[in-house]
Formats: C-alpha cells, structure tokens, sequence
C-alpha cells in the first residue's frame, strides 16, 4: 500500500472525524454539591444566611479560632499577660512584643471580610428586595453588623483601605459605622424593636468619641438603659465559631493566657471586683502551656514559666462577647462631663456604676484624678471585649493617656514599652496586591 | 470478639477459600494420552550456573507453557508427540528459542541458557505508548524494571521503587506506620497542582494521591496519610513501567505533567501449576535521630523494636483457554513506638480467558484490608510523640513517664477497605487490526477515628472523630491499532483511541464530645454533635490518534496528538490538544556501525501535558459554613471562567547503549520541559471580601535535567558474577515568570519567587555560626530549592556458587534544603530541653553564656530567636538495603526450590553536617499532595531502619 494510499484512507476515515465531534459534545458539566455559586446569594430566602455570614465573619475577627483582635489585643493593652504558648492558636511573638508589621497583620484582613460581608450584603439585600429591604427582618441586625465591624476596625487599624481601594485615615470607618447605626435606628424604630434600637444608640454613642462629637455621644447615651446589654453570640458547633478567649484558658490544655502581673489581677485581689474575676491554680503554681515564654523585649528577657492565673469572665466556649452596655454608655456620659470640665459629674457616674457593682467607691479631690478612674472603669467594663486597645489609643491620640492626665498604674502604662505600636497597619497581603497602594 | 477483629477473621476465611477453590480448578488437570509427552528442563543464565526464575517457557504457536521456578527448573505436561519450537522469555533476558522433539509417554529434557540483554530493543512496553510497541520504537526515555529480578525484600511498593530509576524520588514520611512516601518524577512540575505521578494498574486507572489525613484545627490528629500505592502487595508485581515527563506521557494527556507509573501484576501461565509460598518475618528498629545526651530525644522507655511479619501464598497455571494467578497475602506489624500496628490481608485473582480465536480476556481483581493504628503524633495538643519531645514544657506540664503514659490512652485508626476490578478484551480483528477496550474499577474507603476516651487526662468528656472517606475511580480506554506493511522496509502502525476517567470522592466528617461516663463511645454517645460532608466527582474524557511509522526496522517516527476536555476547566476553556512527536534510531544496525561499539538506540522526543485544577478552582463559590444551627455563607473561592490546565512541553534527547558484548549498559536523557501556563495561586485583595487566592493560568517554569543509568557486569563466570550499577540525575527548575502573581508564599519557608527554583526556601540566615558572639543575621535569604536538585544511585550485586546472591542498593539525594519546623517551634517556645540546646543552656545557667555559639544563641536563645532561621540543606545518603539470598542447602518435601533471604534496609545512613538533629527523609503528618514545601514536622520521628528475612518455597 502506498503512503498516499494510506493518507487518502485517514482523511476519508470517518471515524476520526466522528471521535472529534463525539469529544466535542461530551458534556463534562458537572454539578457538585456543596460549595453555592454566587448568583444564589440574591434569592430572597437565601439571605438570612448571608447575614449569618456576615455576623460569623464578624466573630471570627473579634474572638474565634486563632489571632483575632480581642485575644491578640489583649495582649497588646495588658489585659492579660501571654503564659507561653505562640502560634496556631495563640498570637505570635511579634505581636506579644507589640511589633504589630504588616505581616503580622493578618487579623485586619479577617476584620476587612466581616467589614465587607456586612456592607455588600446590605448591597445585595437592597439590590434584590428594593424598597422592600427595611420590611426585611434582618434588615436592622445587618446594619448593626456594618457599624459594630466598622467600629472594630477603625479602633485597631492605623490606616485603611476600604474595597481595594487608595489609603484612607482609619477614621473613615467610624464615620461608615456611624451612617450604618443611623440607618438601623431608623428601621428599629420604625419596627419598634427596642433591642435593636437600643443597641444601634449604643453603637453609635461609642464611633461619636472617636469623631469627637461629644454632644452627640452623651445624647445617644443617655437613651440606652443602664442595665442594656448587646453582645455577639458564640457557640460551640465547632471550635471556628467558638469563643476563643475561653478556650485559651481552659482548665487543661491551653492556658495560654495569665492575670499573672496584670492590673485586672491586682483590681481582683484589692476589691473582689466581680468584672475582673480570676483564680490560682494553686496545683500548678506555674502555666503550663507550651514552653516557656521568650523575650518580650521589655527589658525583662527571657522570663520563662509564668504562674497560671485563670480569667474567670470567659468561662464558657459558647458564652458571647459584649458590643455594647449601659454601664459603657455610662462611661461615654462620664467621659463626656470630665472634658465638659465637670469632674465631680463624672465622678458620680463612675460610682453609681461601682455602687451598682458592688465595690469601693473612688473618691477624688482633682480632675486629673477623676481621669484615672474614669479610664480604669471603662477598661474594667472593657475587659477581653475587644476594646481596650482602641479606647487607649483614643486617649494616647487626645493626649490623655501616658502620665498624665489620668495617670495608669504601672502594670497597665504602654509607656513602659514606648515606641511599640498600638495600631495594626495594612495588611502586607492587601499592600502586595492592592494597585492602588504605593 | 470486636468488629475489628471480627474482620480480621473473616477475609483470611474468605482468602483461604478462594485458594482451596483455585486449588481445586488446577489439580482437574487432563490425564495422559497415549500422543502426548512432557518437556522438562532448566533455565541458566549463559556461561553460568546462575538459574532463572519466573521466565515463561512455551511452544511456539500453541498456548501451551511453563513458569521456570526459582530454581531455573520448568515442566509443560501433555505435549503433543513430535518436533516443537521452545521459547523462553524474561524481561532483561534475551529471548531463546530452541528446539525440541517429545515422545509419547517419554519427558524430553531441555537444558535453555539465556543471556542478559544488552538493550531490551524488542521488549514490549505499553506505557505512554497507544499500543504495545517495542522498545526500539519508542522516541522517550522509559524505566522497566521487572522485581522478581531483584533479591531485595521490600516492605512496601513506595520501598520497591527507591532507588530504581534514575529522576525517581522516593521520599519517606514518617517513623509512624503506613505513612504514604513523596514519590516524584522528574522533580516539582507544579507550584499548586499535586507533582505525585498517574498511578495505572494492568491498564486501569487507580488513585495516586495519599489518602486524605483528617487534620482540623482544634482537632488535629495523627491519622497517617495512607498510601493507596502501598494496598498492592509487592508479591503480585510481574514488572513496572515509568515514564517520566511530559514527552513520554503526552497521551495521558491533562493530568500526566507529573509522569506515569504502570504496575503490571503476574499472570496465568498454561501449563504445570506453580504454588508458591513465602513467609518474611523481621522487626523495624528507630537509629539514632538526635544529639546526645539523649540520641532517642527522649522516647527511649517507649522505643521497641516493631516485629514485621508477612505471608503470601499464590498459584499460577491454567491451560490453553484460561489462565490464572491468584494470590493472597496477610501482613502483620509493628511500629517502634506504643499503639503502631499494621494488619493487612489482600487477595488477588488474574484470570486470562481465550474465548474466541483472536480475543482475549483478561480480568484482574484485587481486594484489600487494612487496619491501621498509630500513636498519638503530630501537631496535637494531646499528642504523644509531642509531649515527650517537649518535656515538662508540653500540656501536662511534667516529663515523668507515668504522666506521658496517658497520652498513649488515646486511639488512632485507620481502616481501609480497597476494591479494584478490571477487564481488558483484546481482539485482533484481523491480523494487522487489534483493538483494546479495557474498563476498569477503583474503590477505597477509609474509616479514620480519633477517640479520646471518658476521662482522658487533657479532655476528661472525652472526644471522637469519625472521617469516612470514600474515593471511586472508573476508568475506560479504548485503542485501536491498524498495521501496514507499505514496503518490505517500510511499516506503518495507526491507532487511534479514547480515555475516560470518573473520580468520585465523598467525605462524611462527624464529632462529638461530652461523653456521660467510660464506655465504647459512637458518634451518638456524645452529648454535643457536629457532621460535615464534602462532595466531589470530575470527568476527564479525551481522544488520541497516533502514528508509527517504521523504516528498515531502525528509523521510526512517532506523531501523536490527545484532545482533552474536562468538567474542571473554567466556562470559557474549551478542548485541550497535546500533540507530541518522537523518534528513535537504532544508530548501531548500520553497516557503517563499528561492532566493537555494541549496540545504540538514539532517541528524541517533544510533547506536551498537563495538570488540571481542582473541581471547583474555576468557580465562584460561597461556603455553606454554618453558623450555630443556623445557614450562614462565607466566600470561598473567587472563581476564574478561563482556568484551565497547566500545560508542560517538554523535550528529551538520549540514547541506549551497550558494549562489551553487553556488559556494559547505559542509557543517557536530557530533558527540557516548559510549563507555561502554571496555575499559580493569585492572591487576592483582602479588603475586597474574597481572600483565598485565585489559580490563574499566569505562570511559567521551567525544568531541565539529564539521567545517567550505567550497568557493568564486571566478572561473569560459570562461579561467580559481579554486577555493579550506578545512576546520576539532575533536576533544575526555574520559575520564569510570576505573570500576574505576586511572591507566594507555599508554607514551611518555601516560596514561590521569579527567577528561583520552583519552590525555594527564603528565610533568615546566620552569617556568624560558630562565631561566640551575638548571632549576625540577614534575612529574605534565598536557601535554595526543596526538592533535590541531584541524585546518585549505586547498586552492586554478586552471584556466587551455591546459588547464593548478594546485592546492594544505595541513593544519594542533595542540593535541597528544608526547614526544621520542629526545632523553630521549640526555639519560639523557649523549650529549653530541647536536645541541642542541653549544652549550651547549661553553659547560660552556669553565667557563661558568653562561651556559647552564634548559632546555639539563635537555635536556643529565646532572646534571639528569628522566625525562618531553622532552613538546613538536607543531603543525605542512605544504603537502601543489603540483602542475601540462597538455596537451601537441604530438600524440602514436595517443593522445586527453596531460598532464604536476609535484608537489611536503610541501616546506613550519613546526612549533612549541619543536620545534627532529625533527620532530612522526616516529614511533617500531612499530606504529600497537599504539602508541598517538606518540613520536619512537629510530633514524628524519622522513618526505621528494617532487617528481614523470608523463606520462599515453590510447589
């Protein structure tokens, strides 16, 4: 047979041609289950879990499973003192020494997705339900997701981007939480929701501080009860969504964290003041997490073991982390006297609160006195919410933190480790890849 | 008796029967007629007494035949009277046809001596390949190696294949049992994508990837990645097949970049029925892996010697219509360390049918059991392995062993249940058409509980993970193959074929904890209760024509061309075409071809593959997470609508070649492979909502390299041979360019850098090690690569009188480095008991810290501890094995042969002196897909050091 032959055989040779249009209408679509595609998230009943996500996102970032603003930033604002174990599920030792780089950044961008869940789900909501969006009974709560992830945000960033975009002051996101809170009011009262309302008025109160509209935060204030609690919910499904600050001190395995040579300890033991409540292990004098603790770069070297002194306010894996309360928008009222120059109001605010509590009350013969005890209320009220870093560096940004006014004791002056940094920068992940960043 | 064991019983049950039924099919043999005689005879290698085992004697044109036993010996019953053509044939040995004339009733002997191959050029591979072709007529490097062979004992297919083809790594995991070996070809080819080969069996498509490791956060766990390579018993391997790189495996098409790896089981054989039976027995032994004081770093009153022991029974004959091998084997063994143990029982049936003239039928089956259990290891808060290394710093706080002890009241188990049918019709429509349609089956499962009991002294309510994971691949393969003899010299073979691949995956994750007191828990005993389940299946479907054509039976060129089409590519990606070409010479046929220079085959070929991405990496995707008992979406994968595969072209240039009448081999390649559409990992802008990064089609890697095999057969006499071997290869990769992605980091140090090897180590490094002095470091170093950038292979082997052989087989592996995770997650610790920190923290608490080195300082001073200082180069050289086989010296009743065989394996050992704690083959419990960068992990220790000894008898 010739080659030719041949060739006219394999041109001619149906088959062949058969085979490539045989492949070409093989359907290799595939649908598998599990993972949803995007465009279901517009269908109405499937909102709900848009929002759940949004709240998830928001818990993940403040005190769920590893680094996260309320653990790590404890740490950083001496709420308690790091007992030795780094890493997966701890913070790192950057971040023990206060050395808050742009690759130890990673807890922003888990604030950004709950920042970015909660605003484009209010996005995609509207888009679906239209005018209908305010009738839509996750409406409210969804809007106090944009706020209270805002808030969280701009209390621990130093600058920000928001969707990519160009560099932005970290202030942009108490003037987004603010717009947020404003438009949940709105449909909570319009709802009649007084939860919901009250929660949006504390909300807003507290991003009112930071933009130093005094007036308008003590207004808020004064509507929110003083017994009024809001707080996001953990559970204990599984450890993702499980609160964190509970499971680092655990009885038994982790122990990560100790009141060992802190101020909460020190207000436990001198008034038994139950916001502050820890306890010794007297079988174990000493943590017993994973090695020793390295070098913090205070001066002290190496310190080693550190004594196990259990915070007792985060007992449980599945009990929540307070937003907002009465006795912090109290303290906004306080605060808000103290620089209206009323001292001897602010005083009194501290301790109707204290008396409300069941500890010593202050006394004070100065305003400068009153600004200590003013901070060292919040901060109790504050304590392992989240908050603390953020409200000390509002008070380092106005000049009333550090010596004076309002001097802190010295197991809670940042000062003592000055040049540290009290903020998160960008992301190294969002600097990387961010065309608008320089 | 538990289900457990239960099991355990029933298959040997199950086993036995099939053999008793075997052996009742093969003991129906006919009687003896009148016309009919025996041939009997044995098998020597030429010019010595050497016999040749496993060889397949027949009649020329009929199906009659005979395996030659270890003893050389063979014998074909009821043989027509008169003159017949007797072949033998063995992979490595030429083939001999000699001539034979058999009487009625009589047994002609037959004394065949068979010589070494020099080249192999009429061996018929199948393996990249769109038929059988013969090896001179394949264009690409290919590695046959046959293992009956080879004198070693293996414990496992993955330490079959160390050490037995040039660009083949064999990396071990762990010194925890069953865990799966990084196998690579050729190096990485892939920044994202799994760089383990294809994996076939007998033509059908099986899994390759370690079975997944249910390692959570917050509920890690030692469950070692098993290996679905390792299911197979060595026993059964006829020979393997592999092809490396994208040239050779162009019509495997989208998922080949990485190299295929084909095992060939045994086979029936018409003629006398062999049995055999081989019982090994042996123990595994931990070697030294850290400084002294404490060389065992701290697990000595635990560290045992693990007991192995392994037997197989097998029986191959048949006649001319139907033959069989059928096999079962039961395995039993130990770990050096508390609660390791392997049980294992696997049965096999091979059966060959001949139907019709022209048709043949070969349907192969295996079925496997195994049940695993390891210690407590890994990244684990309540890990075993962890706590002892990490002293009274672990979560017990305390060293002493009765308080270690409770971490061993935990369980670790494994139960793998594997299926694997295939059947392949082979039908010769006509004498110069034959077509093959093989459909093949691959079923495991893998149950994998954790249980930390009621009261367990770190969760006293007690926990349990249960992982059931099921994995089903179907495979179908069509070729045909057309022959024309266009001219006397001038040959021509077209085939022209399709592949369709189906994987399912399902895993079913439950959890429960808060048990109501000490019982035998179940998912349902707990008090709180969680399950996830994931889903998956991917079709793979591609066609391909190819063309041989042959001149003067020395020239060929092969065309080839495979169209894929995939349920992974994105939307927007349509058919994938892989064209290749190649071509083979077989210079030394020439007239002009000196003979004194042997014979040499020339070879090139050019071809493309490649790798596709994962099922849902081209869509936008939102997680259904979860959020107490309420739905709640978080993103998950952003999504690309033009994703589509890697794809490789690569090109192999080398040639085979013998001398000295073929005591002298070699086989030469160099390769160079561009990838040019790499999915690399484009990271997204966080404040954008969607986090994880994106696979694009943006990359570009390059990897070259050369394979050097040589063989000489130094002495060669009727006493005594001496074999030696030797093998070179290297692997340079290179990332070209990053396109659209910035520096990705991959995890443990390795990172994906423009202008460095694929996956290189950055971190910090130490200018001023052995200075005494504060530590002097620079950071963003760039180490050097983590796959090994060279390999040396030298085998030895000598065939003495007495039919005694010993050999040996060693690899050196270097130019890589890897990082210590263990040791830096000490060091960030402050663990001061660790190992090669005991002297110099004696030094600092004595006040003389000033006499302690700059690389003790920043290994074990907290103060100057730098996260990425722990990269270390991990050449090592390791002798894989010395083994000893010989006859008995004594008869045994009934049996034709009887050998014993003693091997030592990986019991000699040297790495790099900087590696003066681990050491470089350990690897972290996760697994070799996933983790791509190899650290040391946290919580293992390093692979055992094996003896052991079989008694082989053939029936």
């Amino acid at each position: 047979m010739h080659i030719r032959h041949l060739a006219s055989r394999v041109r001619r040779a149906p088959w062949l041609m058969a085979m490539v249009a045989g492949l070409a209408s093989c359907d290799f679509d595939v649908s598998n289950p599990g993972p949803v595609e995007d465009s279901f998230l517009d269908v109405e009943a499937a909102h709900d879990a848009v929002v759940n996500g949004a709240i998830r996102a928001f818990n993940t970032a403040l005190g769920t499973d590893g680094s996260n603003f309320s653990m790590c930033g404890a740490v950083i604002s001496r709420e308690w003192f790091p007992s030795g174990q780094t890493g997966s599920f701890a913070c790192s030792v950057q971040e023990f020494r206060n050395q808050l780089t742009p690759d130890q950044a990673g807890v922003v961008n888990r604030g950004q997705l709950a920042r970015w869940l909660a605003e484009q789900g209010v996005v995609r909501i509207k888009g679906s339900r239209a005018e209908r969006f305010a009738d839509y009974a996750m409406a409210a709560p969804l809007l106090l997701q944009v706020g209270y992830s805002n808030r969280m945000l701009g209390e621990h960033v130093c600058k920000t981007v928001i969707d990519g975009g160009a560099e932005m002051p970290f202030m942009v996101h108490f003037e987004r939480a603010e717009a947020a809170f404003t438009e949940a009011l709105t449909i909570a009262t319009a709802k009649n929701n007084t939860p919901l309302k009250n929660a949006a008025l504390a909300g807003r109160a507290s991003v009112r501080t930071w933009r130093g509209n005094w007036a308008g935060a003590a207004a808020d204030a004064a509507l929110v009860p003083k017994d009024f609690s809001y707080s996001t919910p953990f559970n204990v499904v599984a450890m993702t969504q499980s609160n964190s600050l509970a499971i680092a001190t655990t009885d038994q395995v982790r122990r990560n964290f100790s009141q060992w040579s802190t101020f909460y300890g020190d207000n436990f033991d001198q008034f038994r003041d139950p916001r502050t409540p820890y306890r010794k292990f007297p079988d174990t004098p000493f943590r017993v997490g994973l090695g020793s603790l390295p070098d913090l770069g205070d001066g002290r070297g190496a310190i080693g073991q550190v004594q196990y002194w259990q915070q007792r306010k985060h007992t449980r894996e599945d009990g929540p982390i307070e937003l907002s309360s009465g006795r912090e928008t109290q303290l906004i009222i306080a605060e808000s006297r103290l620089r209206a120059g009323d001292w001897q109001g602010a005083l009194a605010t501290v301790n109707e609160i204290r008396t409300a509590v069941g500890v010593t009350l202050r006394t004070a013969t100065t305003a400068e006195e009153v600004w200590t005890w003013v901070k060292l209320e919040k901060l109790i009220e504050l304590w392992l919410e989240g908050r603390a870093l953020g409200e000390r560096r509002r008070w380092l940004g106005d000049g009333t933190d550090g010596v004076t006014p309002g001097p802190l004791p010295a197991n809670l002056r940042l000062d003592d480790r000055s040049g540290k940094d009290r903020c998160y920068p960008i992301s190294q992940q969002e600097s990387e890849t961010n065309p608008n960043l320089g | 008796m538990g289900p457990h064991s239960l099991n355990r019983w029933l298959l040997p049950r199950a086993m036995v029967h099939c053999i008793v039924a075997a052996a009742i099919t093969t003991s129906a043999s006919p009687l003896h007629a009148q016309n009919v005689g025996t041939i009997a005879g044995r098998i020597a290698v030429e010019g010595t007494d050497q016999p040749v085992a496993s060889a397949q004697v027949f009649i020329v044109g009929t199906q009659m035949g005979s395996l030659s036993a270890a003893d050389g010996r063979f014998r074909i019953l009821n043989v027509p009277v008169g003159a017949h053509q007797l072949r033998a044939v063995l992979l490595g040995m030429k083939p001999v046809v000699q001539s034979v004339t058999v009487t009625a009733g009589g047994t002609a002997t037959v004394d065949i001596a068979m010589t070494r191959a020099a080249l192999e050029l009429d061996q018929i591979v199948v393996t990249g390949t769109a038929g059988a072709a013969r090896q001179r007529e394949v264009g690409n490097a290919i590695s046959v190696f046959n293992p009956s062979l080879k004198p070693n004992l293996p414990v496992n297919m993955e330490t079959m294949l160390q050490a037995q083809a040039p660009g083949m790594t064999v990396l071990q995991g762990s010194g925890q049992i069953g865990g799966a070996a990084q196998i690579r070809l050729r190096g990485n080819v892939s920044a994202t994508m799994s760089n383990q080969p294809l994996l076939y069996i007998d033509g059908i498509r099986v899994r390759s990837e370690p079975y997944p490791n249910p390692s959570v956060v917050g509920r890690r766990s030692n469950n070692e990645n098993q290996s679905p390579l390792n299911d197979i018993n060595p026993a059964d391997i006829e020979r393997i097949e592999i092809i490396k790189g994208a040239a050779a495996s162009t019509l495997y098409g989208t998922e080949a970049a990485a190299g295929v790896i084909q095992i060939f089981t045994k086979r029936g054989s018409s003629g006398r029925t062999t049995w055999e039976f081989e019982t090994q027995q042996g123990t595994q032994k931990l070697m030294p892996f850290s400084p002294e004081p404490q060389p065992y770093f701290y697990l000595d009153p635990w560290l045992k010697n693990g007991p192995q022991q392994q037997y197989n029974l097998s029986v191959r004959g048949g006649a001319d219509a139907l033959k069989y091998f059928m096999s079962g084997s039961i395995e039993d063994r130990e770990g050096v360390l508390p609660n390791e143990s392997l049980g294992r029982q696997s049965i096999r049936g091979n059966f060959s049918f001949a139907p019709l003239n022209g048709l043949i039928l070969e349907w192969n089956n295996f079925i496997t059991k195994s049940d695993i259990s390891n210690v407590a290891g890994g990244v684990n808060p309540s890990g075993f392995i962890m706590g002892v290394m990490r002293q009274q710093f672990n979560h017990l706080s305390s060293a002493k062993k009765e308080d270690l002890d409770k971490l061993l009241d935990q369980d670790f188990d494994s139960d793998i249940d594997r299926i694997n049918s295939g059947l392949t019709a082979t039908y010769l429509l006509r004498s110069n058409w034959s077509n093959r349609l093989t459909i093949g089956y691959d079923r495991a499962t893998n149950v994998l509980t954790r249980l930390r009991p009621y009261a367990f002294v770190l969760e006293p309510r007690g926990d349990l993970d249960v992982r059931n994971f099921r994995t089903e691949q179907g495979t179908v393969d069509f070729v045909s193959t057309l022959d024309f003899q266009l001219r006397p010299t001038l040959k021509t073979s077209l085939s022209a074929g399709g592949q369709f691949i189906s994987t399912e995956e399902q895993t079913i994750d439950g959890y429960a904890l808060n048990f109501p007191g000490p019982n035998n828990p179940t998912l349902s005993t707990g008090s709180i209760q969680s399950v996830t389940e994931d889903r998956l299946r991917v079709l793979t479907g591609g066609f391909f024509v190819q063309n041989l054509t042959g001149f003067r039976d020395r020239y060929f060129l092969t065309t080839g061309l495979r169209v894929d089409g995939s349920s992974v590519f994105g939307t927007g990606f349509g058919l994938q075409a892989y064209p290749k070409i190649s071509g083979s010479y077989v210079v030394s046929e020439e007239g002009f071809w000196p003979k004194r220079l042997g014979d040499m085959k020339l070879r090139a070929a050019l071809g493309s593959a490649g790798r596709a991405p994962g099922a849902f990496d081209a869509i936008r995707t939102w997680t259904p997470a979860g959020f107490g008992t309420a739905a709640a979406y978080l993103p998950q994968n952003l999504g690309n609508p033009d994703l589509g595969p890697e794809r490789t072209v690569e090109t192999e240039v080398g040639f085979d070649w013998s001398v000295l009448g073929g005591r002298v081999t070699s086989d030469f390649t160099y390769y160079s492979g561009k990838t040019k559409d790499a999915l690399f990992p484009v990271r997204s802008v966080p404040s954008t909502g969607f986090q994880s990064s994106q696979l694009r089609n943006v990359g570009e890697i390059e990897n070259k390299g050369i394979e050097l095999q040589t063989n000489f057969r130094v002495i060669e006499s009727r006493r005594l041979s001496w074999n030696v071997g030797a093998s070179v290869a290297t692997n340079r990769s290179k990332v070209l360019s990053l396109g659209e992605a910035t520096p990705v980091s991959l995890g443990n140090q390795g990172w994906l850098l423009e202008g460095e090897p694929l996956m290189v180590l950055r971190g910090v490094k130490l200018l001023n090690p052995n200075e005494l002095a504060d530590p002097v470091t620079k950071a963003d170093v760039i180490f050097g690569p983590n796959a090994p950038t060279r390999t040396f292979g030298l085998s030895t082997s000598f065939e003495l009188p007495w039919q005694v052989t010993l050999s040996a087989r060693s690899e050196y592996q270097g130019g890589h480095y890897v990082s210590d995770g263990s040791s830096e997650d000490a060091a960030s610790r402050a663990i001061t008991t660790w190992p090669r920190c005991l002297a110099g923290n004696a030094l600092r608490a004595a006040g003389n810290g000033a006499q302690t080195t700059a690389r003790d300082r920043l290994q074990c001073d907290s103060r100057f501890y730098r996260q990425g200082s722990f990269i270390q180069k991990a050449d090592f050289f390791k002798v894989r094995d010395i083994t000893a086989r010989a006859a008995l010296p004594f008869r045994i009743p009934g049996a034709s042969s009887a050998f014993l065989t003693v091997s030592a394996q990986n019991w000699i050992r040297w790495v790099n002196d900087d590696f003066d704690i681990f050491e470089p083959e350990m690897m972290g419990a996760a697994e070799p897909g996933v983790q791509r960068v190899r650290a040391l992990g946290i919580g293992v220790t390093p692979p055992p050091a094996t003896f052991m000894a079989a008694l082989r008898l053939v029936f």
